[in-house]
């Protein structure tokens, strides 16, 4: 009941499971994700683990500032990507609108306690929306959906490609590596969970769309369409609504790490100021715009290989920081 | 350095005349006492002569001559003499002056620079009465006064255990208001007490007239809407409270208990709960947490849905729907917006009205208007029937009303100007606000929050009795 040192791996898991969801066409067929994961999720969590370890050895205030700038870019990339999906599904939705709701709920989640709280409650709701529509389109389920050719080493590539996308929340533990009660390899399971349920959901996609999953727009809001209750006959509204809340949490987390990156006090670590919100607010927006012409799909893939870029990067540095600690030690 | 009092009983007398001598309760005596010269000085709204005298200037005539002159005196009254004074003196005029608001009588002696108390306090009070804002159908009828003494009388009754502590201060305001820390000395995590103790301390006020002025300077968090102190008018659910490790603020002139900390499941709960079978409370808690969501969530539902999401309508209803908004001239939002307002507007006319009209604004808001508006068109007959459910359900939870209407209105505007994601976004503020609160550094969701075995004990829903005595949930403990 006390709250000492609160998590923030419920935020993490939040941020990489709602990547999966907002998801605008599927990746793989789902036999060749599975297979993939295998080797992606060891991967991701060594790749996560290394940066980790380099990061605590050498980082410098460049490195700070990019690192801040990657989390500025992928929070403006996921924001463009909501848009996209708004646009498609409410012709006209402003882009001030999308960052205005997406951003608002930042100003209450400055504090890291109330950010792991929230994580908390969202990944629960999260959950339970899930297998919420999961059972209300079981009876659109079909066994006779599922394709039984034969995987193909490029089907194997592609769905390795897609696993190894490093989001930043793999490299966010990073920055608080102390917090909270931590459980044996956080970075595997943050990776196993993000890349398992990605399967799954591409399982129930393969079951419900059949040898049309790669063609379908929004797979995941076009199946929660087709759920139906008695009282209301969708449930994309419900579906939607959670994916903003996720959406909006992770953005605050990446506030919160940009924060810490640039320079936040000792004492200002366990809440971000309220008087650098507008800052964030404005600069988000403004980013959005600049970026709002941009091709999405070429960007996201760029926001990945810049991620790798900069993983690799701190790596040297940590490994150049060790090595000069280790002579100077022997001289 | 407070200014002490002098040894001449002139100078002392000279000294009150200027301060109180324009009061007209002010009443000072002069007297001997074996043949030394005295004075009785009190207030005699708050104290009363009679008492004084059966108390203690009938003994004092019968004692013996003084053999010490005045210190002689002084000291004889406060260590040997039966008469019933207080055995601290006076040394100082801000004690003084505090004592004689206090309802003491104060005598002083020429020659000596003290005073001796005697205990004569007299107020005139409301007797105790049932609580009118905390309805209970079982457990203890009565509920706090406003005098100070009396409601820790009250509660020194309720709880009787010899580790109750209560300790009495007085508010850095300038009517020098006394109020009461109280809490279990054992239960009570020590560095909450200290927190609160402190804070307390720290707090300065140009008046305190209520205990909830304390509330907002016990917020970590300003911005957040949600209260950081729960309020009680019963001394039971005060001393359930102490039996759970909390800490009680008693205010002097109010009759109502401040808790500390407060977390968001208590607005749920109340004594019946306890009183009544698991089954049925657990039933009715789940009701009453429906019941917030209603009042909060429902008017902004309806707007969304009409506005931005009729699919999600069925057809049948959404006919009805249709049909009813068609001849409306306002849009969802406004049209919910004003009857919101109105409702309002005809409650806080209900509560502040005199008693004999007060039926008579809820009759003409209620009926009349309710009734025209819909007639004339102006409104349509489900956004009345929204918006009436909204405010019933608001009063299933009457401690958490004020953040019912104010999260209304966040939801019906966001949720009109940006449908889903208007209703996402106030959805995740409040949560945040809740997730964010942090009274005293506990978790303000305790114990719904994270999901535990408490949360399905006494959270959610009520266990059986057995199980809850066996558990007895006190803060500081089970600490993650």
């Amino acid at each position: 009941m006390k709250r000492d040192r609160p998590s923030l791996w419920a935020a993490l898991t939040t941020g990489v499971l709602v990547n999966v969801l907002l998801r605008s066409q599927s990746a793989y067929w789902p036999r060749a994700g599975v297979l993939a994961a295998l080797v992606c999720a060891p991967l991701l969590a060594a790749a996560a683990w290394g940066f980790a370890r380099a990061w605590r050895a050498g980082q410098s205030p460049l490195l700070r500032l990019l690192f801040a700038a990657l989390l500025a870019y992928s929070a403006a990339l996921e924001l463009l990507h909501f848009w996209a999906l708004t646009q498609r599904l409410y012709t006209g939705l402003p882009l001030t609108v999308v960052c205005l709701t997406l951003l608002l709920p930042g100003v209450y989640l400055r504090r890291v306690s109330a950010i792991s709280q929230t994580a908390h409650v969202v990944l629960c709701l999260l959950l339970l929306a899930s297998g919420f529509m999961l059972l209300t389109v079981l009876p659109r389920l079909r066994i006779t959906n599922l394709q039984t050719f034969a995987l193909q080493p490029a089907d194997l590539l592609t769905a390795a490609q897609e696993q190894l996308t490093l989001y930043p929340e793999y490299l966010l533990p990073a920055l608080w590596p102390q917090r909270g009660r931590q459980k044996r390899g956080p970075l595997l399971r943050l990776a196993l969970a993000a890349l398992w349920f990605d399967v799954g959901i591409h399982l129930v996609l393969e079951l419900f769309y059949g040898a049309a999953l790669p063609l379908r727009v929004d797979p995941v809001h076009a199946a929660a369409r087709c759920g139906a209750l008695s009282v209301f006959n969708r449930l994309e509204s419900l579906q939607l609504a959670l994916w903003v809340m996720a959406l909006a949490l992770k953005l605050a987390l990446y506030f919160y790490a940009a924060c810490l990156l640039l320079g936040q006090t000792r004492q200002q670590a366990n809440a971000v100021p309220l008087r650098r919100f507008p800052l964030y607010l404005c600069g988000m927006w403004a980013l959005c715009l600049l970026l709002r012409r941009a091709d999405l799909d070429a960007a996201l893939q760029t926001r990945g290989a810049l991620a790798w870029g900069f993983a690799a990067l701190t790596g040297m540095g940590g490994a150049a920081a060790w090595l000069c600690r280790k002579t100077k030690r022997c001289i | 350095m407070p200014q002490p009092l002098s040894r001449s009983l002139p100078e002392n007398l000279a000294y009150l005349q200027k301060s109180f001598g324009a009061s007209g309760d002010f009443y000072a005596k002069e007297l001997a006492i074996s043949g030394i010269r005295c004075a009785i000085v009190m207030f005699t709204g708050l104290s009363s002569p009679e008492k004084l005298c059966h108390l203690a200037l009938e003994m004092l005539d019968r004692d013996p001559v003084m053999l010490g002159g005045s210190e002689g005196l002084c000291d004889y009254l406060l260590t040997q003499s039966l008469t019933p004074a207080e055995p601290r003196p006076v040394e100082d005029w801000q004690t003084f002056t505090q004592m004689l608001n206090n309802g003491m009588t104060l005598l002083l002696i020429d020659g000596c620079a003290r005073a001796v108390m005697f205990s004569t306090q007299e107020m005139p009070q409301r007797s105790i009465g049932t609580p009118s804002g905390e309805g209970n159908m079982r457990g203890s009828q009565e509920a706090f006064t406003e005098l100070l003494r009396s409601n820790l009388s009250l509660l020194r009754r309720q709880f009787r255990s010899g580790t109750l502590v209560a300790e009495i201060a007085t508010a850095r305001t300038r009517a020098q208001t006394e109020y009461c820390l109280c809490y279990d000395s054992r239960l009570a995590p020590q560095e909450t007490v200290d927190a609160l103790r402190e804070q307390l301390a720290q707090i300065e006020l140009p008046v305190l007239l209520d205990s909830a002025y304390f509330a907002s300077f016990l917020k970590q968090d300003k911005l957040n809407l949600f209260p950081a102190a729960a309020y009680t008018e019963r001394p039971a659910t005060a001393c359930a409270r102490l039996c759970e490790g909390k800490a009680v603020v008693l205010v002097s002139g109010c009759p109502y208990a401040l808790i500390v900390p407060s977390f968001f499941a208590e607005h749920f709960e109340c004594l019946d709960d306890y009183a009544s079978g698991a089954v049925f409370a657990g039933l009715i808690r789940l009701l009453k947490y429906l019941a917030f969501l209603l009042a909060v969530f429902g008017p902004g539902l309806y707007v969304m849905a009409v506005s931005f999401a009729p699919e999600i309508i069925p057809v049948q209803m959404l006919t009805k729907l249709a049909r009813a908004e068609i001849s409306t001239p306002l849009p969802p939002m406004l049209e919910m917006l004003c009857v919101t307002l109105l409702l309002e507007i005809v409650r806080e006319a209900g509560l502040r009205a005199p008693q004999s009209i007060g039926h008579t604004v809820s009759l003409v808001g209620a009926l009349i208007l309710g009734e025209t508006a819909v007639s004339a068109g102006i409104v349509s007959v489900p956004v009345l029937t929204m918006a009436a459910a909204a405010t019933i359900a608001t009063l299933a939870v009457p401690s958490l009303y004020e953040q019912s209407i104010l999260f209304r209105f966040a939801v019906i505007l966001l949720a009109g100007a940006f449908g889903v994601l208007g209703v996402a976004c106030a959805a995740l503020v409040i949560l945040a606000m809740a997730c964010g609160s942090e009274p005293f550094g506990y978790d303000y969701l305790y114990p719904l929050m994270p999901l535990t075995r408490t949360t399905w004990r006494d959270g959610f829903v009520r266990s059986i009795w057995s199980r809850l005595a066996g558990a007895g949930e006190v803060i500081g403990r089970h600490e993650t």
